[in-house]
């Protein structure tokens, strides 16, 4: 499985990718919403987008939104992984097509059992 | 207008824990503060604006700031530079701020974080609406609340 990590702080990016690798996943990263919609557009294809919802440039939701009006990436599972915890965001995100939504922070347990809900991973998240 | 909502201390506490724990060493154990010190090397804050405005702010110094980024890069803290703290504060205090705002009235939505060596000026934000002085690793850690406004008053916890 691959994994696209779509956050503007470094060190989450560095937090995500560690716990994914530890589930099996490689990974690949961009600093905002416009930089992942290009890595797509030139060819990426990931299983897996995770995806901030407040970045410079290009927000998470713009991006989910375009990601899901594009039939090319409908095979794409797209998880928000935010602090944005109100309801009405939550529930904007899962009807602009979001598969999951994990809010921050969350544990790397928090992460692999959204997964495993997705049917992304079997793996145990190693201790 | 939106209110002054204050938040209470071991709430702000519970926040912090939450968040340590998540993101920066599992068996963190932090606990309130007696005697804080006046100033802090390094300051993180982030704006929420909406229904519920204020500004939160995170105060550190370097050996926090140091250490938190080693910690959340999985890096030894030699290894740190001090490019890649304001990263690691900033994406501190969105956490920290993004769950004090889930606790207040909504809508609204969360800034980017700013991060910069010693105070950061919050003219716009002048009443304090809630304190948590820590002690986590033997060093101390302050989140602070500020908000426009001073009434009416409720206090959440």
């Amino acid at each position: 499985m691959h994994a696209l990590i779509i956050d503007d702080s470094r060190t989450m990016r560095s937090i995500l990718a560690r716990t994914l690798a530890g589930l099996g996943f490689t990974t690949d990263e961009a600093v905002h919403g416009q930089d992942a919609l290009d890595r797509l557009e030139s060819g990426a294809e990931p299983d897996l987008c995770l995806i901030d919802w407040n970045m410079p440039v290009m927000d998470g939701y713009t991006f989910l939104t375009r990601v899901r009006r594009d039939d090319r990436w409908r095979q794409i599972t797209l998880m928000m992984v935010t602090t944005e915890s109100e309801h009405g965001q939550i529930v904007r995100a899962l009807a602009a097509g979001a598969h999951e939504y994990l809010i921050k922070p969350f544990t790397p347990d928090a992460l692999a059992e959204k997964l495993q809900l997705l049917g992304l991973t079997a793996t145990e998240v190693p201790a | 207008m939106t209110a002054l909502v204050r938040t209470d201390s071991e709430t702000l506490l519970s926040i912090l824990e939450e968040t340590w724990t998540s993101f920066v060493e599992a068996d963190s154990v932090l606990l309130p503060l007696i005697d804080p010190p006046d100033h802090y090397d390094w300051t993180a804050a982030v704006e929420v604006d909406g229904a519920w405005t204020a500004v939160i702010l995170l105060s550190v110094d370097h050996a926090v700031a140091r250490a938190v980024t080693a910690a959340m890069l999985a890096v030894p803290e030699p290894e740190v530079v001090e490019d890649d703290m304001p990263d690691a504060l900033g994406e501190l205090v969105n956490v920290v701020g993004g769950a004090v705002k889930s606790l207040m009235p909504g809508p609204s939505s969360l800034g980017l974080p700013l991060v910069a060596r010693g105070r950061l000026s919050v003219a716009a934000a002048p009443v304090e609406a809630g304190r948590a002085e820590i002690l986590w690793s033997g060093q101390p850690v302050r989140v602070v609340v500020r908000v426009p406004f001073t009434e009416p008053e409720e206090a959440v916890s």
